[in-house]
């Protein structure tokens, strides 16, 4: 069966005017409904990447590819290309303009050109998803930043993306709110959705994604499953990244356990260290 | 810090109809700019400031310090009428000596007409201010047929406002950590230090913002949903009864020239 991408970026760069080169010839496959998540430092080019695969940066050169379809940077493709990826920014506040939550949550289907009926019940929907309907009629400077930054993803759900790339989703936020980040992440990909995201947190990147990328100074260091990644010892020292805690600790003890596959969760930990 | 459009958002006119309370508002600024008494006008300000802190969520005190912005402007504006030429035979009420310049019986009043007609009309706008948040005032302006593009600059300019505030406290908070403002020489150049970061990174919240709108296929022209109201009898018979309260208070005064 053949494998179905739904991005595919093709020897991709991009330098910003000043001539810093952020993008560094990225080829990379996106799998329809995986769960990614992108690691490495501050400056290694995930938030450039991010802006590219929105069509809001185009890139200096390369091909980028959305659905099988090569994107040509023009009005329509852009406008297509822009339909199916949502962005949400890492800072909340660069992307909440309106005045009330209600109205942010109706700017892009609105920019669809949607039937209003039909832009309202998405917006309960979301509003019910992300837990925020007693906000829908604040401003959104009257709303905490965890709050902000619900909004700032509903404000995409509502366009209902097929593919949704979210710059630090978890930076800033308590644990309550993480945990209720998680539960919404988990919920879009249920439903399909494909989720790329960035983040410093090597515990949850382990915990949560299908496919880790590894990225240092604009380039791809490495790409795999998460067991993949974290074995790579070379490639997270390059990257400045350290082994997520639960390996540190199941490193301790590997050598009195008989192989077997890694554990992501601390239950799965547990239970290997109550086999023993 | 205090937002002033907080008020409008809890109040307990929000969601009537903006077209009932424009309806108000238009009447006591009629009943503001007509009035022609210092009694009816102060009877109108009584009246009005009552509607808005039953209206609104603010307490008196706070409505009271809201209140002292504008008229601390009015008052400002009034001293060239306050002060003019005695000529003889006015009654004086202060004498500013040899220039034959001061206060007369006749400016005093006049002032403080004026004082009281520009209280209440700021009064009037308040009611308006304070029971309606700015996105229903926008839908307003499109049922009245603003251009557009006022309304979308109103729109991100408010929005706006709000984030280049929150800025510049920051950076006032992290100057004043480190001692800025200690003198006055200092002081000067920290403003401008605030200034000219406030304004830089104004610039590039800006640009941010519009990578937000563009993420969103935003295609230079702003959709808004309609915001959802609900139109009241209640509402309707108040305006109607106000309006008639208001005039005939107005047509009594007229007709017995209140003073």
């Amino acid at each position: 069966m053949a494998v179905d991408y739904i991005a595919q970026l093709k020897q991709i760069a991009y330098s910003y005017p000043d001539g810093t080169k952020a993008i560094d010839a990225i080829s990379l496959d996106i799998l329809r409904g995986g769960r990614i998540a992108f690691l490495g430092n501050n400056g290694a080019g995930k938030s450039t990447l991010f802006l590219l695969l929105n069509g809001i940066l185009k890139p200096a050169s390369g091909e980028y590819l959305f659905d099988g379809k090569l994107v040509d940077y023009k009005r329509k493709s852009l406008f297509e290309l822009r339909k199916s990826v949502g962005v949400v920014f890492q800072e909340p506040d660069n992307q909440l303009f309106a005045p009330t939550v209600y109205e942010e949550l109706s700017f892009g289907p609105m920019n669809l050109g949607m039937p209003e009926d039909e832009v309202r019940a998405r917006i309960e929907q979301v509003m019910q998803v992300l837990d925020i309907e007693k906000h829908k009629n604040k401003p959104p400077h009257l709303i905490s930043y965890g709050q902000k930054k619900q909004v700032a993803i509903g404000s995409l759900l509502t366009m209902k993306p097929a593919m949704l790339v979210l710059d630090e989703p978890t930076s800033g936020l308590d644990g309550e709110h993480t945990e209720q980040m998680v539960q919404v992440l988990d919920k879009l990909h249920q439903a399909g959705t494909t989720i790329l995201l960035s983040t410093h947190d090597v515990n949850f990147a382990f915990e949560w994604a299908d496919t880790i990328v590894l990225m240092n100074n604009g380039k791809i260091e490495t790409v795999g499953t998460a067991a993949e990644v974290f074995l790579n010892e070379a490639a997270l020292e390059k990257c400045g990244l350290k082994l997520p805690a639960i390996l540190q600790v199941y490193n301790m003890i590997a050598h009195r356990c008989e192989g077997g596959k890694l554990p992501k969760t601390v239950a799965q930990l547990n239970k290997i260290i109550s086999d023993l | 810090m205090i937002y002033i459009d907080k008020y409008s958002n809890f109040s307990k006119l929000r969601e009537l109809n903006p077209i009932v309370k424009a309806g108000y508002f238009a009447v006591f600024l009629a009943g503001a700019l007509l009035s022609a008494s210092l009694l009816f006008t102060a009877i109108l300000i009584v009246c009005i400031s009552c509607f808005n802190l039953y209206y609104s969520s603010l307490k008196p005190v706070h409505y009271l310090k809201l209140s002292l912005i504008p008229l601390g402007f009015v008052l400002l504006g009034i001293i060239p009428i306050l002060f003019t030429e005695i000529k003889t035979g006015e009654t004086v009420v202060l004498n500013g000596g040899m220039f034959n310049y001061g206060i007369t019986h006749n400016t005093l009043i006049a002032c403080t007409k004026v004082v009281l007609r520009s209280y209440a009309a700021t009064s009037a706008l308040f009611f308006l201010v304070l029971t309606t948040p700015v996105s229903h005032l926008m839908w307003l302006l499109r049922k009245c047929r603003f251009p557009e593009l006022l309304i979308d600059l109103t729109g991100l300019i408010y929005r706006n406002i709000f984030i280049v505030l929150q800025l510049s406290q920051q950076l006032y908070t992290a100057q004043k950590c480190r001692l800025a403002y200690a003198g006055s020489r200092n002081r000067n150049n920290h403003l401008g230090l605030l200034l000219s970061r406030t304004f830089v990174l104004s610039i590039k919240k800006a640009n941010d913002q519009y990578n937000g709108l563009e993420s969103r296929c935003y295609n230079n022209h702003f959709k808004p949903i309609a915001p959802e109201f609900f139109i009241s009898q209640f509402y309707v018979i108040q305006l109607l009864l106000v309006s008639f309260g208001i005039s005939s208070t107005y047509f009594i005064s007229y007709y017995y020239q209140w003073q």
